[in-house]
């Protein structure tokens, strides 16, 4: 029929248009590090100074302060998730579980600027104070929990990070999880097993969905901008501790971007979203293949 | 003669569907009991009623007593004091399907109801291993694939796997639903072979579908029809005089 | 789904019992933590928030700090703007791919489209934001072209400087994976029979598609628009880099525009207490608005579409 002919080739024209869009992206943040890749090369990722009054862009200490960040975020968050995506699916009792999931999305729906403004105003003069100060009489004494106290800094964001990607991770352990087939859990509790090592065995199973899980938080994290932006403290030399300032790729990109001083500078930035583009297709293209083997794994065993 | 399990009016229900009726029946130790009746009439529900997995599913309920007389525990295991984590190690299931955990290696599939039930000490474990698959007859064929996934044998080597893991941390009852169903006659004679093997260690009960399988293996046999246990006796006496006219029609073959 | 008895559990000490007390305390424990965050951010932002909006607030425009007066009306204008524009670019193109992926699955870009659809919903806003930049912002796109502007007749493309339409694409372009995706899954519900039913009389595909498919998965499809509307709405990063970001009213497709999330940056990170109060209040109705459409609407539509 031609309406049908028409109407796929319309079809056709908007995938290959999209698809179109995503290369065009690559391509487009790669012409505009063009400038800097020509002047840098390959020492603007491992030089550290940047000083946009001298045009000099180095950002070693950023890719680092990234990391940094990302890390903490999965350190705090990938053990709550498991046992909280365990909790949703296999202690609640049904009447609750809709309710209590909901709670745990509804984090995920509030705006990263203001988790940021949380952050900034209430959080970080918190954690400076009732946290942080108690933490370095403690552990003071080991390098990386030296030097002044501000609350603003590596820390605090990546506290903000791990409660942003928490409902992430936990929603595809949650998935992968209720994908066991029974008969393994029947298997293991037929064995004697207790809720706790239930639980072990079913992580097991799930042990390729659940790193997936933490590449695509850790790719969250790594391109998360305002809500970092916001209490990173902004510093560009090497961080000195992980309470001290400093600065993630997507954070700086937000705060100098309004006040860029050359058009260098811009080009700085932009060659900063490159490789925020390659790190992110990366991850989230390895998360992806990891988490769809997983799941064609349960239905292969399942059969 | 010694008993093992006494089932005392027994009564189960999947949300408001009752599908046992008072079941009372003594299954004798070290000997291998066959559940057999018509399909849906409550075989695999009564198995699991023994290791109360009935019960895990939200809805599921269960009335009545099951005695059990092992070497650790002695008692009602539906007692309202007895946690049932703790009574299943004293049984071992073997499913239907063949469910080895494919996450876990062929070796550690074995060992894993040990440790699961508190075992640490490593050289014992993995003498108690070996020795389990020596059992099964199934450690010269996977010797040189202990660290293979449990779900890379073949469907008879993985069913043997499985009872090699029910066996291996040393219950006194293996519950056995359909174990050679999935099987092909081959896989099926050896399992046959190893349950008369088994016997003298274990207690069995199995569930089959197969009434020369019945007649071969057990030395009791229980029938079941809609839900109520219709005659229990010994093997040979239930084949050649059944009591009932049930059991009669049901062992002929003239049931609809 | 298995379920242990808690209370069975509870009896004993041996080991492995106390193991499984602190296990499953963890579990408890590990869901209040994540509420925590949850309901301290609520709450400040519904007691900050309240005390400091009011009916001027919610009707003037920007002043300066310190001005008596200033308003956050030019950014509830501004987001309600720039989320229509996006809608009107990213919700027709994302419902298309949605239908290409489900109604054209055999179809051998499929698979490439829904793994680009993937890993485009995962891109960091920020990145997207960068892309409208140097693309539209900046136009490097039409120097790609070789020319500084693309004219037919009178009628000019070229770049835009920071501007209502970038913001409005790039907020288009973070739509359109998700409208897609969920259109997908929600037209993946529409049962076989139903589709065939209709083709066997006679119908076209089109037809078919528009007339069945797609009424018949109505309330999925309009959940999809209203998830991408609440993920879109509190978007700050990719605004920055394209709108900038305004004190005044709207006045056009090719200048700045201010909006709430701006707002809230700007206002946030900013020294004078009034203006951080104002970022309170454009908060609480960021809050409030989504809220609305996750759970008021949603129960809304199931009520009334579903089937
Ligand atoms: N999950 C369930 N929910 C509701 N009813 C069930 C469920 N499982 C089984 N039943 C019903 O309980 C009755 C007994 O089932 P059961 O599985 O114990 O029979 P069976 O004797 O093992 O049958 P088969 O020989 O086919 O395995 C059947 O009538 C069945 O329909
Ligand atoms: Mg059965």
């Amino acid at each position: 029929m031609k309406a049908d002919k028409f109407f796929s080739y319309i079809l056709i024209f908007f995938s290959l248009f999209f698809i179109l869009i995503v290369f065009l992206l690559g391509y487009e943040l790669y012409r505009g590090s063009q400038n800097i890749i020509s002047i840098f090369g390959f020492n603007f990722i491992i030089n550290s100074i940047w000083d946009p009054v001298r045009d000099i862009y180095g950002i070693a200490p950023i890719i680092l302060g990234s990391f940094i960040t990302s890390l903490i975020a999965l350190v705090l968050a990938v053990p709550l998730s498991l046992f909280i995506a365990y909790f949703l699916n296999e202690l609640v009792p049904h009447i609750f579980k809709p309710y209590l999931s909901s709670l745990i999305e509804l984090l995920a729906a509030i705006p990263s600027v203001v988790y940021g403004l949380w952050a900034l105003l209430v959080l970080a003069p918190f954690l400076r104070d009732y946290v942080f100060i108690p933490m370095q009489k403690i552990l003071g004494f080991i390098p990386f929990f030296q030097g002044p106290i501000t609350g603003y800094g590596l820390l605090t964001a990546g506290i903000v990070l791990a409660v942003m990607i928490l409902p992430t991770i936990t929603s595809i352990i949650r998935e992968s999880l209720a994908l066991v087939p029974s008969h393994i859990k029947e298997a293991a509790i037929s064995l004697g097993a207790i809720q706790y090592q239930v639980a072990i065995l079913l992580f097991k199973y799930i042990k390729f969905a659940i790193v997936g899980a933490i590449i695509l938080g850790f790719a969250r994290a790594f391109g998360e901008a305002m809500a970092v932006a916001m209490v990173i403290g902004g510093k560009h030399e090497f961080p000195i501790s992980i309470f001290d300032a400093g600065y993630t790729m997507p954070s700086i990109i937000v705060n100098e971007f309004t006040e860029a001083v050359s058009n260098l500078h811009y080009d700085a930035l932009v060659a900063i979203g490159f490789i925020l583009f390659l790190i992110a297709l990366a991850n989230i293209v390895v998360a992806r293949l990891i988490i769809r083997k997983t799941m064609g794994y349960i239905k292969y065993t399942t059969v | 003669m010694d008993t093992i399990l006494s089932i005392r009016n027994l009564n189960a229900w999947y949300g408001t569907k009752q599908v046992l009726f008072n079941i009372n029946i003594d299954i004798p130790k070290h000997h291998i009991t066959a559940i057999i009746g018509p399909s849906g009439c409550g075989k695999t529900t009564l198995l699991r009623c023994i290791n109360r997995l009935h019960e895990l599913y939200e809805g599921n309920r269960v009335e009545g007593e099951i005695y059990f007389y092992g070497k650790k525990f002695k008692g009602n295991i539906y007692d309202p004091n007895v946690d049932p984590t703790d009574i299943r190690r004293y049984m071992g299931m073997v499913f239907q399907k063949p469910n080895p955990f494919p996450m876990l290696s062929v070796y550690d599939n074995v060992a894993i109801g040990l440790k699961v039930n508190g075992f640490r000490d490593k050289k014992k474990i993995h003498e108690i291993v070996l020795n389990a698959l020596n059992k099964v007859y199934l450690f010269d064929e996977v010797k040189d694939s202990l660290n293979k996934s449990g779900s890379s044998l073949s469907g008879g080597q993985q069913q043997r796997l499985c009872i090699a893991r029910a066996i291996a941390y040393n219950p006194e009852l293996l519950l056995m639903d359909e174990p050679t169903s999935a099987l092909d006659p081959i896989a099926t004679s050896k399992i046959e072979q190893l349950l008369v093997e088994l016997k003298k260690e274990f207690t069995i009960i199995i569930v089959t579908h197969n009434m020369q399988q019945a007649a071969r293996v057990s030395d009791y046999t229980a029938f079941m029809y809609l839900g109520k246990l219709i005659e229990f006796a010994p093997t040979e006496e239930l084949f050649k005089t059944p009591k009932h006219e049930l059991t009669e029609k049901y062992i002929t073959g003239k049931f609809g | 789904m298995i379920r242990f008895n808690l209370k069975h559990n509870m009896m004993g000490f041996s080991l492995r019992k106390i193991l499984n007390y602190i296990f499953i305390s963890l579990c408890f424990i590990a869901f209040t933590l994540a509420m925590i965050p949850l309901i301290w951010i609520l709450a400040e932002t519904i007691i900050r928030g309240i005390s400091a909006l009011s009916i001027e607030l919610l009707l003037n425009t920007a002043k300066p700090p310190g001005t008596p007066g200033g308003g956050i009306a030019n950014y509830i204008q501004g987001t309600i703007i720039l989320v229509a524009i996006a809608s009107l670019i990213g919700f027709p193109f994302g419902l298309l791919l949605g239908i290409f992926l489900s109604e054209y699955k055999e179809h051998k870009l499929a698979p490439y489209i829904r793994f680009f659809v993937e890993v485009f919903a995962e891109f960091p806003a920020i990145v997207i934001g960068i892309f409208i930049y140097v693309t539209i912002v900046r136009g490097d796109i039409f120097r790609l072209f070789g020319v500084e502007k693309i004219c037919i007749s009178s009628f000019c493309l070229g770049p835009t400087g920071f501007a209502t339409i970038a913001g409005a694409i790039s907020l288009a372009l973070l739509m359109i994976p998700i409208v897609a995706k969920a259109v997908e899954e929600s037209l993946k519900l529409v049962p076989t029979s139903i589709k065939e039913a209709a083709l066997s009389l006679g119908m076209s595909k089109v037809r078919s598609i528009f007339s069945i498919s797609i009424s018949y998965a109505r309330s999925g499809i309009l959940l999809a628009y209203i998830l991408a509307l609440s993920r879109i709405a509190g978007e700050a990063a990719p605004l920055l880099l394209t709108v900038l970001g305004s004190f005044y009213w709207f006045t056009g497709l090719f200048d700045r525009i201010g909006a709430l999330p701006l707002a809230i940056f700007t206002y946030g990170v900013s020294p004078y207490e009034d203006y951080r109060a104002q970022a309170w209040a454009a908060s609480l109705l960021l809050i409030l608005a989504i809220l609305f459409l996750n759970i008021g609407l949603k129960i809304i539509i199931r009520k009334r579409y579903s089937w």
